[in-house]
């Protein structure tokens, strides 16, 4: 794909130690670290999955983050919800993710939203980032931020596990298929609620972090085209590839 | 000839294993598989894969040996062959 329009952030030395071991990356370097500091990812929800997104996006020196997540932390959110904390029940789920980002990385620029996307807010927070990374656990949010992304062009990362299995895509809208085209409506079958380990999602998270890196620094090959597919029950990774689907009212409107 | 059905996520839970092999006389399409494998697995698999009339859910992901497979065009298998077949999941 064309190289996302980012505008490079100069490093500070603190930086350029910080980031050293990753500014050796040949195709990366520094040219690449600036990217990454002058870039904004919107990641939907902080639950298993967004969670370990959010951690490997701030570790890695992304610049500025919004990050959406309503609701305060519950017990059941802790085998797998890397910034929740104990000491943090009861309490909103995005003051506890800020904590711990800050924790990792104070130089991070956080956007807490304490809200889901709705049709409220989705076009303004698609309006405002280079990247999406959905992790949200519905599919009418993922539906909505699927219809912004094609609409204002963004490339959007898409991770979903279930107990031991896991799925990655990354949709570019006009160069490969995008959430509808795989599925024209709101699945009957699936369920807020779903059996699952937290290095299950932790795993998909980095998987997905790392997508994200590539498109804001334009590095590698994405998964544009293809659904990767991991069974860790069994250690049994797949690609296959994905197509657009003919009249999508999404994005072959 | 012999197709194996790849059963991914819910429909894996479903069916009781993640691997089923399926029996199917020469020329079978993809489509011959799942409808065999459908009357096979349980009703709960078969309820995650068509609805009451008898339609696929317009969820389902469908791949032949990696390849995407549209319900409407039939795609012929060969023995060995792989039908992935995967419901829909997302985040939490």
């Amino acid at each position: 794909m064309a190289e996302l329009p980012i505008t490079p952030a100069p490093l500070t030395d603190e930086e350029r130690a910080i980031y050293e071991w990753q500014t050796r990356i040949p195709d990366f370097g520094e040219e690449g670290q600036e990217r990454l500091k002058g870039a904004t990812v919107l990641v939907s929800r902080l639950g298993g999955l967004g969670s370990v997104v959010a951690y490997e996006l701030a570790a890695a020196g992304v610049g500025r983050l919004i990050l959406a997540h309503a609701g305060n932390v519950r017990p059941s959110d802790l085998n797998r919800q890397l910034l929740m904390t104990h000491e943090q029940l009861g309490k909103p789920r995005i003051e506890s993710a800020e904590r711990r980002l800050h924790d990792l990385n104070p130089r991070l620029e956080i956007v807490p939203v304490a809200e889901n996307i709705s049709e409220e807010n989705v076009e303004r927070l698609v309006g405002e980032v280079d990247v999406v990374v959905d992790c949200a656990p519905l599919f009418e949010e993922r539906f909505l931020m699927n219809r912004e992304t094609v609409r204002q062009s963004k490339p959007m990362v898409e991770c979903a596990m279930y107990e031991l299995q896991a799925q990655l895509t990354t949709f570019i809208p006009g160069e490969s298929p995008c959430l509808a085209c795989l599925f024209p409506e709101v699945p009957p079958a699936w369920k807020r609620e779903f059996p699952v380990f937290g290095a299950v999602s932790g795993s998909v998270g980095c998987l997905a972090a790392m997508e994200t890196i590539k498109l804001l620094a334009g590095i590698g090959e994405t998964l544009a085209g293809e659904l990767l597919t991991m069974d860790l029950r069994d250690m049994v990774f797949r690609k296959h590839r994905i197509s657009r689907r003919a009249g999508c009212p999404v994005c072959d409107a | 000839m012999n197709v194996k059905i790849q059963c991914f996520a819910q429909l894996a839970r479903a069916a009781g294993a993640s691997e089923h092999s399926q029996e199917l006389d020469e020329g079978a399409t993809a489509q011959d598989a799942l409808r065999a494998f459908a009357g096979s697995t349980t009703a709960e698999a078969r309820a995650l894969l068509f609805n009451e009339e008898g339609e696929l859910q317009p969820t389902i992901l469908l791949f032949l040996d990696e390849e995407p497979v549209l319900w409407s065009e039939a795609k012929a298998a060969k023995d060995g062959s792989a039908l992935f077949v995967a419901t829909p999941i997302a985040g939490g």
